[in-house]
Protein backbone atom coordinates (compact mmCIF):
# COMPACT_ATOMS: atom_id res chain seq x y z
CA UNK A 1 0.00 0.00 0.00
CA UNK A 2 1.19 3.27 -0.71
CA UNK A 3 1.92 5.71 2.36
CA UNK A 4 -0.75 8.07 3.22
CA UNK A 5 -1.04 11.65 2.04
CA UNK A 6 -0.48 13.59 5.45
CA UNK A 7 -2.89 16.47 6.08
CA UNK A 8 -1.75 19.52 7.83
CA UNK A 9 -4.94 20.24 10.25
CA UNK A 10 -4.79 23.92 10.83
CA UNK A 11 -7.56 25.55 12.87
CA UNK A 12 -8.59 26.85 16.71
CA UNK A 13 -7.06 24.44 19.49
CA UNK A 14 -8.05 26.44 23.06
CA UNK A 15 -10.78 24.86 24.63
CA UNK A 16 -11.79 21.25 25.39
CA UNK A 17 -14.11 21.65 22.28
CA UNK A 18 -11.89 22.67 19.86
CA UNK A 19 -9.35 19.90 21.13
CA UNK A 20 -11.95 16.76 21.25
CA UNK A 21 -13.91 18.33 17.90
CA UNK A 22 -10.45 18.10 16.21
CA UNK A 23 -9.27 15.05 17.11
CA UNK A 24 -12.49 13.39 16.83
CA UNK A 25 -12.55 14.83 13.16
CA UNK A 26 -8.99 14.12 12.21
CA UNK A 27 -9.75 10.14 13.41
CA UNK A 28 -12.70 9.93 11.00
CA UNK A 29 -10.33 11.19 8.03
CA UNK A 30 -8.09 8.50 8.59
CA UNK A 31 -10.72 5.90 9.27
CA UNK A 32 -13.12 6.74 6.69
CA UNK A 33 -10.39 7.32 3.65
CA UNK A 34 -9.02 3.82 4.35
CA UNK A 35 -5.55 5.21 4.95
CA UNK A 36 -5.44 7.27 2.23
CA UNK A 37 -5.21 10.08 4.54
CA UNK A 38 -3.50 10.89 7.37
CA UNK A 39 -4.01 14.09 9.77
CA UNK A 40 -1.28 15.84 11.57
CA UNK A 41 -2.62 17.49 14.49
CA UNK A 42 -0.63 20.73 15.90
CA UNK A 43 -2.26 19.93 19.14
CA UNK A 44 -0.85 16.52 19.25
CA UNK A 45 2.97 18.02 18.75
CA UNK A 46 4.92 18.62 21.48
CA UNK A 47 3.21 21.84 23.35
CA UNK A 48 6.12 21.48 27.15
CA UNK A 49 8.78 23.04 27.22
CA UNK A 50 9.62 24.39 23.64
CA UNK A 51 8.24 27.75 24.26
CA UNK A 52 5.88 29.76 21.77
CA UNK A 53 8.38 30.52 19.20
CA UNK A 54 9.35 26.79 19.67
CA UNK A 55 5.73 25.70 19.32
CA UNK A 56 5.79 28.40 16.16
CA UNK A 57 8.50 26.20 14.54
CA UNK A 58 7.69 23.34 14.94
CA UNK A 59 3.83 23.81 13.39
CA UNK A 60 5.41 25.49 10.97
CA UNK A 61 7.85 22.66 10.08
CA UNK A 62 4.78 20.26 10.06
CA UNK A 63 3.05 22.06 6.99
CA UNK A 64 6.04 22.55 5.45
CA UNK A 65 6.01 18.76 5.51
CA UNK A 66 2.53 17.82 4.95
CA UNK A 67 1.49 16.82 1.55
CA UNK A 68 -1.79 18.72 1.71
CA UNK A 69 -3.51 20.98 4.31
CA UNK A 70 -7.05 21.29 6.28
CA UNK A 71 -7.74 25.04 7.44
CA UNK A 72 -10.86 25.13 10.28
CA UNK A 73 -12.53 28.70 9.22
CA UNK A 74 -15.01 28.72 12.11
CA UNK A 75 -15.81 31.48 14.00
CA UNK A 76 -17.28 35.16 13.31
CA UNK A 77 -13.71 36.22 12.89
CA UNK A 78 -11.40 33.58 11.69
CA UNK A 79 -8.71 32.03 13.81
CA UNK A 80 -5.67 33.98 12.99
CA UNK A 81 -3.36 30.95 13.63
CA UNK A 82 -4.85 29.42 11.13
CA UNK A 83 -4.36 32.72 8.28
CA UNK A 84 -1.09 32.59 9.03
CA UNK A 85 -0.63 28.55 8.65
CA UNK A 86 -2.80 29.50 5.26
CA UNK A 87 -0.67 32.18 3.48
CA UNK A 88 2.70 30.01 4.64
CA UNK A 89 0.97 26.90 2.60
CA UNK A 90 0.12 28.87 -0.12
CA UNK A 91 3.45 29.73 -0.25
CA UNK A 92 4.49 26.69 -0.60
CA UNK A 93 2.27 25.42 -2.60
CA UNK A 94 0.21 23.24 -0.97
CA UNK A 95 -2.82 22.10 -1.95
CA UNK A 96 -5.70 22.67 0.58
CA UNK A 97 -9.21 22.41 1.85
CA UNK A 98 -10.97 24.80 3.71
CA UNK A 99 -13.88 23.90 6.52
CA UNK A 100 -16.53 26.45 7.63
CA UNK A 101 -18.98 24.75 9.21
CA UNK A 102 -20.14 27.88 11.19
CA UNK A 103 -23.29 29.10 10.47
CA UNK A 104 -22.86 32.84 11.32
CA UNK A 105 -21.87 35.17 8.78
CA UNK A 106 -18.53 37.06 9.18
CA UNK A 107 -16.61 39.07 6.66
CA UNK A 108 -16.52 41.66 4.84
CA UNK A 109 -17.50 39.92 0.82
CA UNK A 110 -21.02 40.18 -0.79
CA UNK A 111 -23.82 37.89 0.22
CA UNK A 112 -22.18 35.06 -2.54
CA UNK A 113 -18.79 35.49 -1.18
CA UNK A 114 -17.05 33.72 1.63
CA UNK A 115 -18.11 34.62 5.02
CA UNK A 116 -14.39 35.77 5.67
CA UNK A 117 -11.87 38.76 4.45
CA UNK A 118 -12.02 38.97 1.44
CA UNK A 119 -7.65 39.41 1.61
CA UNK A 120 -7.89 35.51 2.31
CA UNK A 121 -9.78 34.66 -0.19
CA UNK A 122 -9.24 33.59 -3.98
CA UNK A 123 -5.91 31.59 -3.51
CA UNK A 124 -6.05 29.06 -6.32
CA UNK A 125 -5.32 25.01 -5.36
CA UNK A 126 -8.09 25.64 -2.50
CA UNK A 127 -11.44 24.02 -2.15
CA UNK A 128 -13.69 25.25 0.15
CA UNK A 129 -16.47 23.07 1.67
CA UNK A 130 -19.06 25.38 3.64
CA UNK A 131 -21.44 23.74 5.65
CA UNK A 132 -24.17 24.33 8.29
CA UNK A 133 -22.94 23.26 11.08
CA UNK A 134 -26.77 23.63 13.11
CA UNK A 135 -28.55 22.09 10.48
CA UNK A 136 -26.03 18.85 10.30
CA UNK A 137 -25.84 18.35 13.95
CA UNK A 138 -29.97 18.30 13.79
CA UNK A 139 -30.11 16.16 10.78
CA UNK A 140 -27.72 13.78 12.62
CA UNK A 141 -29.63 13.97 16.11
CA UNK A 142 -32.70 13.02 14.36
CA UNK A 143 -31.49 10.03 13.25
CA UNK A 144 -31.37 9.05 16.80
CA UNK A 145 -28.72 7.32 19.38
CA UNK A 146 -26.56 8.70 22.25
CA UNK A 147 -24.27 11.77 22.25
CA UNK A 148 -21.59 9.64 20.70
CA UNK A 149 -23.23 8.01 18.24
CA UNK A 150 -24.71 11.21 17.01
CA UNK A 151 -21.21 12.81 17.39
CA UNK A 152 -19.91 9.85 14.81
CA UNK A 153 -22.52 10.20 12.75
CA UNK A 154 -22.12 14.20 12.22
CA UNK A 155 -18.03 13.60 11.91
CA UNK A 156 -18.29 10.81 9.42
CA UNK A 157 -20.42 12.98 7.36
CA UNK A 158 -18.04 15.87 7.38
CA UNK A 159 -15.28 13.53 6.73
CA UNK A 160 -16.83 12.48 3.84
CA UNK A 161 -17.07 16.07 2.62
CA UNK A 162 -13.19 16.96 3.21
CA UNK A 163 -11.89 13.41 1.64
CA UNK A 164 -13.93 14.56 -1.42
CA UNK A 165 -12.14 17.79 -1.73
CA UNK A 166 -8.89 16.62 -0.43
CA UNK A 167 -9.11 13.96 -3.36
CA UNK A 168 -10.23 16.99 -5.45
CA UNK A 169 -7.48 19.20 -4.70
CA UNK A 170 -4.28 16.82 -5.23
CA UNK A 171 -5.25 16.14 -8.63
CA UNK A 172 -5.03 19.92 -9.36
CA UNK A 173 -1.61 20.42 -11.26
CA UNK A 174 1.02 22.22 -9.15
CA UNK A 175 1.13 26.56 -9.88
CA UNK A 176 4.86 26.33 -9.10
CA UNK A 177 6.99 26.34 -12.33
CA UNK A 178 10.15 25.53 -12.65
CA UNK A 179 10.64 22.37 -11.38
CA UNK A 180 12.93 21.04 -8.59
CA UNK A 181 15.33 23.63 -8.27
CA UNK A 182 12.81 26.50 -7.66
CA UNK A 183 10.88 24.84 -5.39
CA UNK A 184 13.87 23.76 -3.70
CA UNK A 185 14.83 27.46 -3.58
CA UNK A 186 11.53 28.75 -2.56
CA UNK A 187 11.13 26.41 0.25
CA UNK A 188 14.50 26.79 1.78
CA UNK A 189 13.23 30.47 1.53
CA UNK A 190 10.47 29.60 3.41
CA UNK A 191 12.45 28.60 6.33
CA UNK A 192 14.38 31.85 6.30
CA UNK A 193 11.51 34.31 6.54
CA UNK A 194 10.41 32.87 9.17
CA UNK A 195 13.88 32.70 11.20
CA UNK A 196 13.72 31.60 14.94
CA UNK A 197 14.50 27.82 15.04
CA UNK A 198 13.03 26.76 11.88
CA UNK A 199 15.87 26.07 9.74
CA UNK A 200 17.53 24.09 12.35
CA UNK A 201 14.72 22.60 13.04
CA UNK A 202 14.33 21.00 9.63
CA UNK A 203 17.77 20.71 8.98
CA UNK A 204 19.01 18.95 12.70
CA UNK A 205 22.50 17.73 12.41
CA UNK A 206 22.39 17.34 8.48
CA UNK A 207 22.69 20.11 6.00
CA UNK A 208 19.46 22.34 5.44
CA UNK A 209 19.97 21.75 1.00
CA UNK A 210 19.39 18.01 1.90
CA UNK A 211 16.66 18.60 4.54
CA UNK A 212 14.65 20.27 1.66
CA UNK A 213 15.68 18.45 -1.06
CA UNK A 214 14.19 15.66 0.73
CA UNK A 215 10.92 17.64 1.40
CA UNK A 216 10.53 18.14 -2.19
CA UNK A 217 11.54 14.80 -3.58
CA UNK A 218 9.00 13.33 -1.15
CA UNK A 219 6.13 15.58 -2.72
CA UNK A 220 7.31 15.51 -6.53
CA UNK A 221 7.55 11.34 -5.81
CA UNK A 222 3.36 12.05 -4.89
CA UNK A 223 2.71 14.41 -7.67
CA UNK A 224 2.18 17.13 -5.62
CA UNK A 225 5.51 19.58 -7.04
CA UNK A 226 6.94 19.10 -10.52
CA UNK A 227 10.07 17.51 -11.29
CA UNK A 228 10.99 19.83 -14.49
CA UNK B 1 15.22 65.07 -2.36
CA UNK B 2 14.70 61.80 -2.62
CA UNK B 3 11.18 60.50 -3.44
CA UNK B 4 9.77 59.35 0.00
CA UNK B 5 9.72 56.01 1.44
CA UNK B 6 5.80 54.60 1.21
CA UNK B 7 4.26 52.59 3.81
CA UNK B 8 1.68 50.26 3.31
CA UNK B 9 -0.88 50.93 5.73
CA UNK B 10 -2.88 47.82 6.95
CA UNK B 11 -5.02 47.19 10.08
CA UNK B 12 -9.07 46.88 10.15
CA UNK B 13 -11.18 49.51 8.33
CA UNK B 14 -14.37 48.57 9.10
CA UNK B 15 -16.31 51.70 10.78
CA UNK B 16 -16.09 55.01 10.86
CA UNK B 17 -13.72 55.01 13.93
CA UNK B 18 -10.88 53.14 12.21
CA UNK B 19 -11.76 55.07 9.00
CA UNK B 20 -10.80 57.90 10.66
CA UNK B 21 -8.20 56.77 12.60
CA UNK B 22 -6.14 55.58 10.17
CA UNK B 23 -6.06 58.25 7.61
CA UNK B 24 -5.48 60.65 10.93
CA UNK B 25 -2.42 58.72 12.22
CA UNK B 26 -1.40 58.45 8.16
CA UNK B 27 -1.85 62.22 8.02
CA UNK B 28 0.44 62.29 11.29
CA UNK B 29 3.03 60.01 10.11
CA UNK B 30 3.79 62.18 6.82
CA UNK B 31 4.02 65.40 8.52
CA UNK B 32 5.95 64.28 11.53
CA UNK B 33 8.54 62.37 9.03
CA UNK B 34 8.88 65.82 6.94
CA UNK B 35 7.29 63.52 4.47
CA UNK B 36 9.90 60.96 4.88
CA UNK B 37 7.14 58.45 4.47
CA UNK B 38 4.41 58.19 2.64
CA UNK B 39 1.39 56.61 3.64
CA UNK B 40 -0.81 53.99 1.07
CA UNK B 41 -4.02 53.51 2.62
CA UNK B 42 -6.32 50.13 0.91
CA UNK B 43 -9.19 52.72 2.34
CA UNK B 44 -8.27 55.80 -0.06
CA UNK B 45 -7.84 52.83 -3.09
CA UNK B 46 -10.67 52.15 -5.50
CA UNK B 47 -13.87 50.62 -3.42
CA UNK B 48 -16.53 52.02 -5.22
CA UNK B 49 -17.68 48.61 -8.26
CA UNK B 50 -14.71 46.68 -7.50
CA UNK B 51 -15.08 42.97 -6.84
CA UNK B 52 -13.94 41.28 -3.55
CA UNK B 53 -11.32 39.60 -5.63
CA UNK B 54 -10.05 42.84 -7.35
CA UNK B 55 -10.19 44.33 -3.96
CA UNK B 56 -7.52 42.08 -2.69
CA UNK B 57 -5.47 42.08 -5.70
CA UNK B 58 -5.08 45.97 -5.57
CA UNK B 59 -4.50 45.77 -1.93
CA UNK B 60 -1.86 43.20 -2.73
CA UNK B 61 -0.39 44.62 -5.25
CA UNK B 62 -0.04 47.95 -3.50
CA UNK B 63 1.94 45.98 -0.52
CA UNK B 64 4.06 44.52 -2.84
CA UNK B 65 5.02 48.16 -4.43
CA UNK B 66 5.65 50.08 -1.12
CA UNK B 67 8.74 50.11 0.61
CA UNK B 68 7.83 49.22 4.25
CA UNK B 69 4.55 48.30 5.82
CA UNK B 70 2.59 49.38 9.21
CA UNK B 71 0.41 46.60 10.56
CA UNK B 72 -2.41 47.59 13.01
CA UNK B 73 -2.95 44.80 15.29
CA UNK B 74 -5.36 45.29 17.52
CA UNK B 75 -8.28 43.62 18.85
CA UNK B 76 -8.92 40.60 21.00
CA UNK B 77 -8.60 38.69 17.95
CA UNK B 78 -6.44 40.28 14.93
CA UNK B 79 -8.19 41.17 12.01
CA UNK B 80 -7.38 38.25 9.37
CA UNK B 81 -7.19 40.24 6.25
CA UNK B 82 -4.28 42.42 7.87
CA UNK B 83 -2.68 38.96 8.84
CA UNK B 84 -2.73 37.51 5.78
CA UNK B 85 -1.25 41.01 4.25
CA UNK B 86 1.46 40.74 7.06
CA UNK B 87 2.33 37.49 5.77
CA UNK B 88 2.17 38.41 2.54
CA UNK B 89 4.82 41.05 3.20
CA UNK B 90 7.13 38.46 5.30
CA UNK B 91 7.25 36.60 1.69
CA UNK B 92 8.33 39.30 0.52
CA UNK B 93 10.90 40.33 2.83
CA UNK B 94 9.62 43.74 3.17
CA UNK B 95 10.45 45.71 6.56
CA UNK B 96 7.36 45.73 8.98
CA UNK B 97 6.40 47.98 12.13
CA UNK B 98 3.82 46.14 14.37
CA UNK B 99 1.55 48.97 16.06
CA UNK B 100 -0.85 47.55 19.24
CA UNK B 101 -2.48 50.14 21.03
CA UNK B 102 -4.89 47.99 22.43
CA UNK B 103 -4.68 47.32 26.08
CA UNK B 104 -6.52 44.08 26.22
CA UNK B 105 -4.88 40.90 26.66
CA UNK B 106 -5.32 38.67 23.65
CA UNK B 107 -3.31 35.87 22.23
CA UNK B 108 -1.65 32.39 23.65
CA UNK B 109 1.17 33.07 24.40
CA UNK B 110 3.15 33.39 27.89
CA UNK B 111 2.89 37.00 29.99
CA UNK B 112 5.72 39.02 28.15
CA UNK B 113 5.40 37.57 24.58
CA UNK B 114 2.64 39.37 22.24
CA UNK B 115 -1.13 39.73 22.59
CA UNK B 116 -1.76 37.95 19.71
CA UNK B 117 -1.20 34.24 18.16
CA UNK B 118 2.00 32.61 18.23
CA UNK B 119 1.52 31.97 14.43
CA UNK B 120 2.49 35.77 13.87
CA UNK B 121 5.29 36.35 15.92
CA UNK B 122 8.74 36.07 15.30
CA UNK B 123 9.34 37.15 11.83
CA UNK B 124 12.68 38.78 11.73
CA UNK B 125 13.17 42.69 9.88
CA UNK B 126 9.75 43.50 11.92
CA UNK B 127 9.54 46.02 15.12
CA UNK B 128 6.38 46.00 17.10
CA UNK B 129 5.20 49.21 18.89
CA UNK B 130 2.90 48.17 21.77
CA UNK B 131 1.32 51.01 23.80
CA UNK B 132 -1.42 51.26 25.99
CA UNK B 133 -4.41 53.79 24.26
CA UNK B 134 -6.38 54.32 26.98
CA UNK B 135 -3.23 55.83 28.74
CA UNK B 136 -2.44 57.93 25.90
CA UNK B 137 -5.53 59.28 25.63
CA UNK B 138 -6.27 60.81 29.29
CA UNK B 139 -2.74 61.62 29.03
CA UNK B 140 -3.19 63.73 26.26
CA UNK B 141 -6.68 64.52 27.56
CA UNK B 142 -5.63 65.69 30.83
CA UNK B 143 -3.71 68.75 28.62
CA UNK B 144 -6.90 70.31 27.67
CA UNK B 145 -8.05 71.66 24.52
CA UNK B 146 -10.86 70.22 22.06
CA UNK B 147 -11.43 67.18 20.92
CA UNK B 148 -9.85 67.87 18.12
CA UNK B 149 -6.57 69.14 19.75
CA UNK B 150 -6.68 66.43 22.28
CA UNK B 151 -6.93 63.49 18.68
CA UNK B 152 -4.15 65.29 17.72
CA UNK B 153 -2.11 65.17 20.37
CA UNK B 154 -2.37 61.83 20.93
CA UNK B 155 -1.92 61.35 17.06
CA UNK B 156 1.68 62.87 17.02
CA UNK B 157 2.80 61.26 19.63
CA UNK B 158 2.23 57.84 18.22
CA UNK B 159 2.96 58.82 15.17
CA UNK B 160 6.59 59.84 16.19
CA UNK B 161 7.07 56.60 17.61
CA UNK B 162 5.81 54.41 14.50
CA UNK B 163 8.46 57.05 12.42
CA UNK B 164 11.38 56.01 15.20
CA UNK B 165 10.94 52.30 14.70
CA UNK B 166 10.06 52.75 10.33
CA UNK B 167 13.71 54.41 10.50
CA UNK B 168 15.20 51.41 12.47
CA UNK B 169 13.32 48.92 10.90
CA UNK B 170 14.50 50.11 7.17
CA UNK B 171 18.26 50.11 7.95
CA UNK B 172 18.15 46.16 8.80
CA UNK B 173 19.91 44.24 6.57
CA UNK B 174 17.20 42.37 4.13
CA UNK B 175 16.88 38.79 4.74
CA UNK B 176 16.03 37.52 1.15
CA UNK B 177 19.68 36.79 -0.06
CA UNK B 178 20.84 36.11 -3.97
CA UNK B 179 20.56 39.53 -5.47
CA UNK B 180 18.31 40.98 -7.82
CA UNK B 181 17.30 37.78 -9.82
CA UNK B 182 16.49 35.95 -6.69
CA UNK B 183 14.49 38.76 -5.86
CA UNK B 184 12.78 38.86 -8.88
CA UNK B 185 12.08 35.24 -8.99
CA UNK B 186 10.15 35.48 -5.34
CA UNK B 187 7.88 38.54 -6.05
CA UNK B 188 6.88 36.86 -9.38
CA UNK B 189 5.89 33.54 -7.41
CA UNK B 190 4.34 35.93 -4.95
CA UNK B 191 1.94 37.24 -7.17
CA UNK B 192 1.23 33.76 -8.75
CA UNK B 193 0.34 31.96 -5.89
CA UNK B 194 -2.26 34.42 -5.00
CA UNK B 195 -4.18 33.67 -8.37
CA UNK B 196 -6.64 36.18 -9.41
CA UNK B 197 -5.10 38.84 -11.79
CA UNK B 198 -1.96 38.95 -9.86
CA UNK B 199 -1.19 35.76 -11.78
CA UNK B 200 -0.89 37.71 -15.57
CA UNK B 201 1.01 40.33 -13.66
CA UNK B 202 3.91 37.48 -12.88
CA UNK B 203 4.80 37.35 -16.36
CA UNK B 204 4.69 40.69 -17.47
CA UNK B 205 8.05 42.00 -18.47
CA UNK B 206 8.63 45.57 -16.56
CA UNK B 207 6.38 45.57 -13.46
CA UNK B 208 8.56 43.38 -11.41
CA UNK B 209 11.94 44.52 -12.57
CA UNK B 210 11.22 48.08 -11.82
CA UNK B 211 9.45 47.53 -8.05
CA UNK B 212 13.06 45.22 -7.69
CA UNK B 213 15.13 48.13 -9.06
CA UNK B 214 13.33 50.54 -6.98
CA UNK B 215 14.14 48.47 -3.38
CA UNK B 216 17.66 48.04 -4.54
CA UNK B 217 18.14 51.59 -5.24
CA UNK B 218 16.57 52.29 -1.97
CA UNK B 219 18.77 49.93 0.13
CA UNK B 220 15.69 47.62 0.78
CA UNK B 221 16.69 44.99 -1.14
CA UNK B 222 19.88 43.41 -2.15
CA UNK B 223 21.31 43.56 -5.60
CA UNK B 224 24.02 41.73 -7.38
Amino acid sequence: MNEPYTIYFAGQLFDHKHLAGNALLASHIDGDSQGRYRCVLPQDLEQRGIGPMGIRDQDLRAVMECDLALFNFDGAEIPVGAVAEYMYAKMLDIPTVILRTDFRGGGDQDAEGDPWNLMVSFYPRTRILHLDGMQWYQEALAEGGDAAEVAARYQRRIAAGVIELLDEVRGDAPIMEGGRASAESTYRWALRLAAGGLAHLVSGEGSLDDAVSRIVSLKIEKGLLSEC
Amino acid sequence: MLSPYTIYFAGPLFDHKVLQGNALLAAHIEAASQERYRCVLPQNLEQQGVSSIEIRDQNLRALMECDLALFNFDGTELDSGTVAEYMYAKTLDIPAVILRTDFRYGGDQEPGGNPWNIMVSFYPRTEVLHLDAMLRYTDALSQGGSAQEVSSRIQWRIASEVIELLDQVRSREPVLEGGAAVAENTYRWALKLAGGSLTTLASHSVLVPSIIERKIEKGLLKGD
